[in-house]
């Protein structure tokens, strides 16, 4: 049987091969859309490190607070999200799943949302100081540096670690843990001995996405005045017309998210625990203490990432407009988000077509590449990116220098994989034998592509539409870098809203950027509704 | 492209396919007589999927001609795309466009003119009026493979190409689903080829069986001519029980055997060396009422079928046979019995 399946899918497998001329397109929109960048942030940092001399002590000072920053919040983020994940799949926990989801929900707010939320917290006018000085324990300190930066990339990366682990969990085969009781274990050595270890590739891939989310982080540190590499190369661009330092400081940052990326692709090829049999996992049953405790660490994260930052900015807004904050400026920046996230969606989703057919089966070679390259772009820090393009387009026709059309490129080819994992995954659901039974009752391949293919693609494809379309609006160093002039937008807004002191017309943009979003996670959550399995 | 009144629905001729040095499909010819239905029948990978792709015109042979109704579709430079064969196909698990409600799927291959009547009226046939406003992932099996029944007849297709359409259904409701769809097809005088490894299935439904095996076809005849005078040994062990005991022609309609001498059902050929044992040839007997003829042998195995057993002998002489006896008949395993060979039986 299986040797007659594997030629039987092998010859379907030929047959829906695409021509080869949607291979050679995509990988002409991956190498026109994505490489330049890499290119020039290569060949200019590698001379910017031969010509410009950053001190020293200054770039030891950068590493060392970088990676100290690295350190914790990785090392922090998956312990929390690893007691999370498992206090909600291997638990009687009551409540557990609309926890799970609370949990899950501060993956539509952007770091720096998280950072403003934090500020608004501390300090003269905080949320939080109206209620120490209460109970008579003075004003609580203004967040910011290196444990306002913890708190607030941990409560921001939570969510991935979070959902990474509960998926891992999920696939574990029971029946290994079964038999581990069955042979003597107790479930506290059940759990070192049998889970532990399965772990272990979803424990390190979360490690080093955090790191690298981290690494690459600009917008909360900058709003937190947290001295990071990325920051760092900000102000070197800021400070002067020689990019060269900015570029010198660059590559020291790509260097060490490629080696992330590579690490990260070495883990993807590693196996993951197994999807096994619709079967529920073993639950431990919690003692009313062990209820109470668990209850309250679901809770105090849920507290902390999503109710009082939301409440914080909320107040805040309410404040900027009982002051009568006029709405005209804000207003501007929020229609102007929303057009360049829809027509940065429409054009990367157009886009992504090709890249997509050519590359779901993972038979094609260029179709691999023209799927790895704008991977390897999407991957690396914005900012770093950013100054890329910046350069290119500079190169480039003087139409295209601080232009809205060269912004919205950009932002396709950043989210260029977001919409092609869409697309994929949709097309690789696709049973190829649909079209041959279209094809049988008549209808020939256009018409098939048509009724079958796109038909059943097509929401797939809107649903990452609208992810683009929501990661563009919060998307903030290209932005900051490649914006026309005069153009302002909602996280520009958020991001210099601190040290102008502007903290009501910084919380209204925030919560207009996090509303936003809400739409996203609704489409998201029927779309992963509709892929259950019948 | 003319038709002619009188010509088969299907005709290939010589069909070759090779997948690398595999040899799929090895010189088959295949003939379906307009309103019959004609089942392939083999073991998993013995190429009788790729018989029904080509015809379907889904894949295509490397040599080898089609023709449907007198009209050429497949031949050395021709190849008429799957969409203007008039051929329907249902396969095993019925795929379903998940995107479409029952009836939208029953209408996809109809034109839009004729699309609601049609639909209308295959939804009432084969019984799914009620749930044509519903999703594929909202019915039962049956009613899927119901649905991909009608989505295929609505084209009136010249012929239907059947791929193990009931190998997913649960045991208690193949028989069912099988009835269905025959009635639905004989109804609409549609001709039909199944293609399938289970013999039950071949002989409940088709007015002709193909045996193929490793590409090649060994047998083309009625479910009675395969069981009763299989061609070779692969037909004769892969058709039912049967025990295959070496035997020399003595006479005309005579061979010599182990267990005695047999009479021969049909010709003996030059090549015949075994003699076909099935269960309903072997008189088992205590041993009390043993006669001149007969053998002695124990009980070894016994599968409770209801109304029968069939028991599995070894014989004193080290053969081992199956036979059927009455459900009521009080045997075990090991009890000493006697037996033997009520001929006529089939030579290989």
């Amino acid at each position: 049987m299986t040797d007659h399946r594997r030629s039987f899918s092998s010859r379907v497998r030929k047959q829906l091969r695409p021509p080869p001329l949607v291979a050679i397109f995509a990988g002409i929109i991956a190498i026109a859309l994505c490489l330049p960048p890499l290119v020039v942030l290569v060949a200019e940092s590698a001379t910017a490190g031969i010509t410009t001399d950053i001190p020293p002590a200054r770039l030891v000072e950068l590493l060392g607070g970088t990676l100290q920053l690295i350190i914790i919040v990785t090392a922090s983020t998956v312990l929390l999200g690893t007691t999370t994940a498992l206090l909600v799949t291997r638990t009687d926990m009551p409540g557990r799943r609309v926890l799970s989801l609370l949990v899950m929900i501060p993956l539509a707010l952007p770091a720096y949302v998280l950072a403003i939320a934090l500020v608004g917290m501390g300090g003269g006018g905080g949320l939080v100081t109206q209620f120490t000085t209460a109970i008579g324990f003075g004003p609580a300190p203004v967040a910011q540096g290196l444990w306002a930066a913890v708190v607030c990339l941990t409560l921001s990366n939570l969510p991935i670690v979070h959902a990474l682990v509960v998926t891992a969990l999920n696939r574990l085969d029971p029946a290994l843990e079964e038999s581990a009781r069955l042979l003597g274990d107790s479930p506290t050595r059940v759990f070192f001995r049998v889970i532990v270890p399965q772990l272990r590739t979803p424990l390190a891939t979360a490690a080093c996405i955090v790191s690298l989310y981290t690494l690459s982080d600009f917008g909360a540190v900058s709003v937190l005045r947290y001295d990071s590499f990325t920051r760092a190369v900000y102000s070197q661009f800021r400070g002067g017309v020689d990019l060269a330092p900015a570029f010198a400081l660059s590559g020291v940052l790509i260097s060490m998210a490629m080696a992330l990326i590579v690490l990260q692709a070495v883990l993807r090829g590693r196996p993951m625990p197994v999807a096994s049999i619709a079967r529920p996992p073993l639950t431990l049953r919690l003692s009313v203490t062990g209820r109470v405790a668990a209850g309250a660490v679901l809770w105090a994260v849920v507290l902390t990432s999503l109710v009082a930052p939301i409440a914080t900015l909320a107040t805040w807004s309410v404040r900027g407009i009982v002051s009568g904050v006029q709405p005209g400026p804000i207003l501007a920046e929020t229609a102007t988000t929303l057009q360049f996230a829809l027509a940065a969606a429409a054009v990367t989703t157009l886009l992504a077509i090709p890249i997509a057919l050519s590359s779901y089966r993972g038979t094609s070679r260029i179709g691999c590449f023209a799927e790895t390259l704008p991977w390897i772009t999407h991957s690396l820090p914005h900012l770093a990116i950013g100054l890329g393009y910046l350069v290119v387009s500079i190169a480039l026709p003087s139409v295209f220098y601080q232009s809205s059309g060269m912004l919205i490129l950009v932002y396709a080819a950043i989210f260029l994989p977001v919409a092609v994992g869409a697309q994929q995954l949709a097309l690789r659901q696709i049973d190829p034998r649909l079209l041959e039974v279209s094809r049988t009752l008549g209808h020939g391949v256009w018409s098939t592509s048509l009724r079958v293919g796109v038909a059943l693609v097509w929401r797939a494809a809107m649903t990452g539409a609208l992810l683009v379309a929501v990661l563009v609006s919060q998307e903030l160093p290209a932005t900051l870098l490649l914006r026309p002039t005069g153009t302002e937008t909602l996280a520009i807004r958020v991001w210099g809203a601190i040290p102008e002191g502007q903290l009501t017309t910084g919380s209204i943009a925030a919560i207009l950027l996090v509303a936003l979003a809400v739409p996203l996670v609704a489409a998201h959550h029927r779309a992963t509704l509709q892929v259950r399995p019948t | 492209m003319t038709q002619q009144q009188d010509s088969p629905a299907l005709v290939a001729r010589g069909l070759v396919r090779r997948f690398g040095d595999r040899l799929a499909v090895d010189d088959v010819d295949v003939t379906v007589h307009t309103g019959t239905l004609t089942a392939i029948l083999g073991p998993s990978g013995c190429g009788k999927s790729t018989v029904l792709r080509i015809v379907a015109g889904l894949d295509q042979p490397d040599e080898g001609t089609v023709s449907l109704s007198g009209t050429t579709v497949q031949a050395p430079g021709l190849h008429i795309p799957p969409e203007r064969r008039g051929v329907g196909l249902v396969f095993q698990d019925n795929v379903l466009f998940p995107h479409l409600t029952i009836a939208q799927n029953i209408g996809y291959g109809v034109h839009r003119d004729r699309r609601k009547t049609a639909t209308s009226e295959l939804l009432d046939m084969v019984g799914l009026t009620d749930v044509s406003g519903q999703m594929p992932h909202e019915v039962s099996g049956g009613q899927q493979q119901r649905t991909a029944l009608a989505r295929t007849l609505a084209t009136n297709p010249r012929i239907i190409l059947l791929d193990e359409p009931f190998s997913q259904l649960d045991a208690h409701l193949r028989e069912r689903v099988r009835g269905d769809m025959v009635d639905a097809i004989r109804r609409t005088d549609t001709t039909a080829l199944l293609v399938t490894h289970d013999q039950h299935e071949a002989f409940d439904l088709a007015d002709e069986v193909i045996v193929m095996s490793e590409g090649r076809i060994h047998q083309v005849g009625t479910p009675q001519q395969i069981y009763q005078q299989p061609a070779d040994r692969f037909v004769a062990e892969f058709v039912g029980d049967a025990t295959l005991v070496p035997a020399r022609r003595v006479a005309d309609q005579f061979v010599e055997t182990c267990v005695g001498q047999l009479r021969v059902s049909g010709e003996i050929h030059e090549s015949s060396s075994f003699a076909v044992l099935r269960p309903e040839s072997v008189m088992v007997d205590s041993t009390e009422n043993a006669e001149y003829d007969s053998y002695r042998a124990r009980i070894v195995r016994i599968r409770f079928l209801g109304m029968n057993q069939l028991v599995d002998l070894e014989s004193e002489n080290g053969i081992r046979l199956s036979a059927h006896v009455s459900g009521l008949a009080p045997v075990s395993i090991g009890d000493p019995v006697s037996f033997r060979i009520r001929g006529p039986v089939a030579t290989v």
